[in-house]
């Protein structure tokens, strides 16, 4: 069969937020592939004029399922601006936080989004009936799967009680704060989370990592499916400590088959297919472009963060292959097992960076914020590479701009080349048009979090129409 | 005293209510509404306690006043009895008010008697309203002249109130487990050597007398209860203090912030709420 | 006499307690066949979908429960399986037909261009806004529960400028009770209960704001431990010490939650026990709650 074929899927579900999948499909592959968030929350306009300390519970509302992630990249920034050094405990406790948070993340991207694109789950429940009829588990092993769905469930959640122990409560935590973290942890906090790692290692390792490999074993295609441009980037994470060194991997960028060390000044944004107008480059700290709705060729407000002029990919995949700790490939199928394989590496990483808790730490001061500042906060976060640029005039923000991971992953088309995950969509062959199963698994390998992406929208000027299509 | 005839009334409905109750839970079958009743009961008597306490310290502070004839001043004996300022107490103690002595009901007797059925829920509150509920659940009792009191002759009787460094505006049980000035339990105290844990005593009011104090609306616009000036409100021409207001927390509140004539604002969500202003510290007039 | 029983000592009125009670009855009453599953879509609208989150957050009962005893969910972006039309097209089978069906919202509705700053889908080549959605379904639905400060008054979602002027479910659906849960987000409680008490007793019962008073009647200052600092005017100069932190922004004397005694994430922890109350339960949040921490106010 031949011919041209236009798949929209929208909504693409188990995904955080909203996106739309907008390919055309010629001779069974993948010719053309547009992501497009469809959502506009506007939060960089919304810090203007705010309490710069404002910021880090308010960025973390951007997000319901990565919202630690906003709150350590809003601190950095500040602590940036003005000119807070953070003491080696201030930095564990809130790295122990975020650890939390990445738990949490991949234990439900991998069980609660990933998993139902490979393992049928109990028809009985509605939201769990689907028309894919690509299920190749057997039975017995796909049902033990399932289990493993409900089963992930109290690690999850408990991976969010470990972040509340410590920052209050989860989603939307208030213990990452300027100077690292607010209340000290005591003995008590301590083993609580101590324990329940204890039993997060243990799935991690017994449950997640075979049900990855037998997802891997029997959809072995994937491993030669969405590549994407090849080209990944990480802003350093878990590393630099004065005493433990580097636990993760440092600031570092593989382009062209080569790895060497990141520099920010590198960071871009294009916005040729994008609605504005203004320069079609530009860096973080400059001069927000004023939108324009009805610019030709335009197809999304996402913007197109470029690093030397190229799109990156950013997330576990990345990381692990910048810290030379997996190099099998980049595929789908590989970003998935990288995933489940961080997990592993956090939950030791974690384990570390506990043993220094000294308890009772006070990090807390008056901090003071100056007339006039500004000050960036680039770090690793459960999806990959998150900044937040802010600047202060009059001691209120007066600037906000923040780059989230799916930002580089979702970005838009610039002239010279598709974006990250539009790439390894191309020419994706498709076993059955109507149903074509391949499409979710290779845009859910990269962990949407559109919610993320698309707070970065800017508003069109009222037009009568616009066209979707 | 206006305040017994009302007191006397409201034991009375006490008493009739707890009756009521008792009938329904002898005639009901239904373990549910039963069960209600009880905890209404239990309520009940709760208030009738507290009730029955408060004549008592009514009692005693007017033996008191007669031992001491000038010990409180008239404002406060016929105003409310949440800020009974008693003279001769060191400045630097916090003041354990007669009100901080009483029980608290749960819910102020007012409440309670207009709706005894309610369970345990506070008064219905109008949008914007909670500052509202939040200063009715902490005036246990209320003289109807208090209720109706307009802001200008409470101006004129706090003349005579000598501002505290401290008032426990909103009393509660609490305070009774510790009256003394410097909290006894402060194990982390040696976390934060650099903090000063004493109260400061400077009393930023403006020096004169608050009495003859004025304020022009670009004076007013300096008390933002930010950097050591205390947070200054005025409606109704009258300028009030909201440093320590709990509703007012950075000097904000809801949006609105310390320093501004908010007469319409209040005139807008407080509709008919004028007691709220009774409860606030007058320290001047807007001119 | 008739068997009057033992006068019982009266049950604990507590919010958790009540709360407590609802879950039990909503088991034994699903055991007999008293309650038949409803159908529950929970739309996710303008919004961080931190809702969905918090409610796998839930421990009892938990998100294996509400799915597997409580309610079927038809339609949840997030977790169901299908995608793309099939799954809009369920939206549109229950707006059309005759099915009773619980209608659970998080995240505001964006108003903006008609609604295009927020797609739920697409279908038949068009786009669906949440504006349409939601009022599509909400015209329908047996009850309507407005999830988190986004649905129930715009919340962070229209936080100033709200450029994709954002407002609450309310303003969509005028004529319409809707329970309201503000939050950011949601306690998993406060919406199982709430669910709970609609499935077994009907409505529960509201305040004026439309919120169940069995988890939003208490003023969070009234139950909070640090109260007694506050009472005696010992303030926290820095975060993280164990004082009132009232003169550092505390907003718990303005907003009415249970959050001192219930706690979260299996009742562990709460947003004080680390830092501020930021009034996110409280209505306005977040422009009317702001600026959320300061140093410079006065300390009398």
């Amino acid at each position: 069969m031949s011919g041209r074929k236009r798949i929209v899927i929208n909504p693409v579900t188990r995904l955080s937020g909203f996106l739309e999948l907008d390919v055309t499909v010629e001779d069974n592959a993948v010719a053309d592939a547009k992501t497009k968030g469809v959502m506009f929350r506007g939060f960089e306009q919304m810090m203007v004029g705010r309490s710069p300390f404002d910021a880090i519970y308010l960025t973390q509302r951007i997000c319901g399922i990565c919202s630690t992630a906003h709150s350590v990249a809003s601190s950095t920034a500040l602590e940036d601006a003005l000119g807070v050094e953070v003491t080696e405990q201030g930095r564990y406790i809130r790295d122990i936080i975020h650890c939390c948070e990445f738990l949490q993340n991949h234990l439900r991207h991998f069980y609660q989004y990933t998993l139902p694109d490979f393992v049928k789950m109990p028809p009985e429940y509605p939201l769990f009936t689907s028309d894919n009829n690509d299920y190749r588990i057997p039975k017995e092993i796909n049902d033990s799967l399932a289990d493993h769905y409900f089963e992930s469930l109290n690690y999850s959640r408990l991976a969010h009680q470990m972040l509340a122990v410590l920052g209050g409560k989860a989603p939307h935590n208030h213990g990452v704060f300027v100077g690292g973290f607010t209340t000290p942890p005591d003995a008590e906090k301590i083993i609580h989370i101590k324990s329940i790692l204890d039993k997060i290692s243990n799935f991690i390792e017994n449950k997640m990592i075979p049900d990855t490999y037998t997802v891997a074993k029997y959809y072995p295609e994937l491993f030669h499916l969405g590549g994407g441009p090849g080209n990944l980037m990480s802003y350093g994470a878990f590393n630099n400590y004065k005493e433990l060194g580097t636990l993760y991997t440092d600031p570092l960028v593989y382009i062209n088959r080569k790895t060497e060390a990141f520099d920010s000044k590198y960071i871009e944004e294009k916005i040729h297919y994008s609605w504005y107008k203004g320069n079609e480059t530009s860096r973080p700290f400059d001069e927000i472009q004023a939108p324009d709705m009805d610019k030709e060729d335009a197809y999304t407000f996402v913007k197109a963060p470029r690093y030397k002029g190229v799109p990156m990919e950013v997330g576990p995949l990345a990381r692990l292959w910048l810290s030379g700790e997996y190099r099998n490939g980049i595929s789908a199928m590989d970003r998935t097992i990288a995933r489940s394989l961080e997990a592993k590496k956090i939950a030791v990483i974690m384990k570390v960076l506990i043993d220094q808790i000294i308890p009772g730490t006070h990090v807390q001061k008056r901090w003071q914020v100056p007339e006039k500042a500004q000050g960036a906060g680039l770090v690793e976060t459960t999806r990959g590479a998150l900044g937040h640029w802010v600047k202060i005039e009059n001691n209120l923000i007066s600037f906000y701009q923040i780059i989230t991971p799916s930002a580089w992953d979702f970005s838009a088309s610039d002239e010279s080349s598709k974006g990250t995950a539009e790439l390894a969509l191309m020419h994706t062959p498709l076993k059955d048009v109507e149903n074509p199963v391949e499409l979710g698994r290779i845009l859910r390998s990269f962990d949407p979090c559109m919610s993320c992406a698309t707070h970065v929208y800017r508003p069109g000027k009222e037009v009568k129409s616009i066209k979707v299509f | 005293m206006a305040n017994h005839y009302t007191i006397d009334s409201e034991i009375s409905a006490a008493f009739s209510e707890i009756q009521y109750l008792i009938q329904i839970i002898y005639s009901t079958g239904n373990p549910y509404a039963r069960n209600l009743a009880l905890n209404q009961l239990c309520n009940q008597t709760t208030h009738l306690k507290f009730l029955v306490q408060f004549l008592q310290t009514e009692r005693n502070t007017a033996l008191q006043q007669q031992a001491k004839p000038n010990a409180t001043h008239p404002f406060q004996q016929t105003q409310t009895h949440t800020i009974p300022v008693q003279a001769g107490v060191e400045k630097n103690q916090i003041v354990p008010t007669q009100a901080s002595r009483l029980p608290q009901p749960k819910n102020s007797p007012q409440q309670l008697y207009q709706s005894p059925r309610l369970l345990d829920q506070p008064a219905e509150a109008p949008y914007h309203s909670t500052e509202v509920l939040y200063q009715s659940t902490h005036i246990p009792y209320q003289s109807s002249r208090g209720l109706y009191q307009t802001p200008q002759t409470q101006f004129s009787s706090a003349s005579n109130q000598s501002r505290q460094p401290y008032q426990i505006q909103e009393p509660s049980q609490s305070a009774q487990i510790n009256q003394s000035a410097q909290p006894p339990f402060q194990p982390s105290r040696l976390l934060y050597p650099d903090v000063q844990r004493q109260r400061q005593i400077q009393s930023p009011t403006p020096a004169g007398n608050p009495n003859g104090q004025t304020f022009t609306r670009e004076q007013l616009t300096q008390f933002t209860g930010m950097n050591g000036m205390p947070a200054y409100v005025a409606v109704n021409g009258v300028v009030y203090d909201v440093t320590n207001n709990a509703a007012w927390s950075l000097a904000t509140h809801f949006g609105l912030k310390a320093g501004n004539d908010l007469t319409g604002e209040f005139a807008s969500c407080h509709a008919g709420q004028n007691w709220i202003l009774a409860q606030l510290k007058p320290v001047g007039r807007l001119v | 006499m008739k068997k009057l029983d033992i006068v019982l000592p009266p049950e604990s009125v507590t919010n958790e307690a009540i709360a407590q009670r609802l879950y039990q009855a909503v088991t034994s009453g699903l055991e007999s066949g008293h309650v038949k599953r409803k159908k529950l879509v929970w739309l996710e609208l303008n919004g961080c979908s931190g809702n969905i989150i918090s409610l796998l957050n839930g421990f009892q009962p938990d998100f294996e429960y509400a799915i597997t005893q409580m309610v079927d969910i038809v339609y949840s972006n997030s977790m169901m399986v299908e995608d793309g039309e099939k799954a809009i097209n369920r939206l549109f089978e229950l707006a059309e037909g005759d099915e009773d069906f619980i209608l659970g919202i998080e995240g505001a509705v964006a108003l903006k261009n008609e609604g295009m700053y927020h797609l739920v889908g697409n279908r038949n080549g068009q786009p669906v806004t949440g504006l349409q959605a939601a009022k599509m379904l909400g015209e329908k639905a047996s009850s309507v529960i407005a999830i988190g400060a986004c649905a129930v008054d715009g919340g962070p979602s229209a936080a100033r400028p709200n450029l994709s002027q954002s407002v609450g479910l309310q303003t969509v659906l005028d004529n319409r009770e809707i329970i309201k849960l503000p939050g950011c987000p949601v306690h998993p409680d406060w919406f199982l209960g709430t669910l709970a008490h609609l499935l077994l007793y009907g409505q529960p019962e509201l305040d004026q704001q439309q919120r169940p008073k069995m988890f939003y009647s208490d003023l969070l200052h009234d139950r909070c431990p640090r109260r007694p600092y506050f009472d005696k005017g010992v303030f926290s100069e820095t975060l993280g010490e164990p004082y009132c932190l009232f003169k550092l922004g505390c907003r718990g004397p303005v907003t009415r939650i249970d959050c001192p005694t219930r706690q979260w994430n299996g009742h562990v922890n709460w947003p004080i026990g680390a830092s501020t109350c930021i009034g996110c339960a409280q209505s306005g949040f977040p422009d009317r709650m702001a600026p959320f921490i300061s140093y410079n106010t006065t300390r009398e």
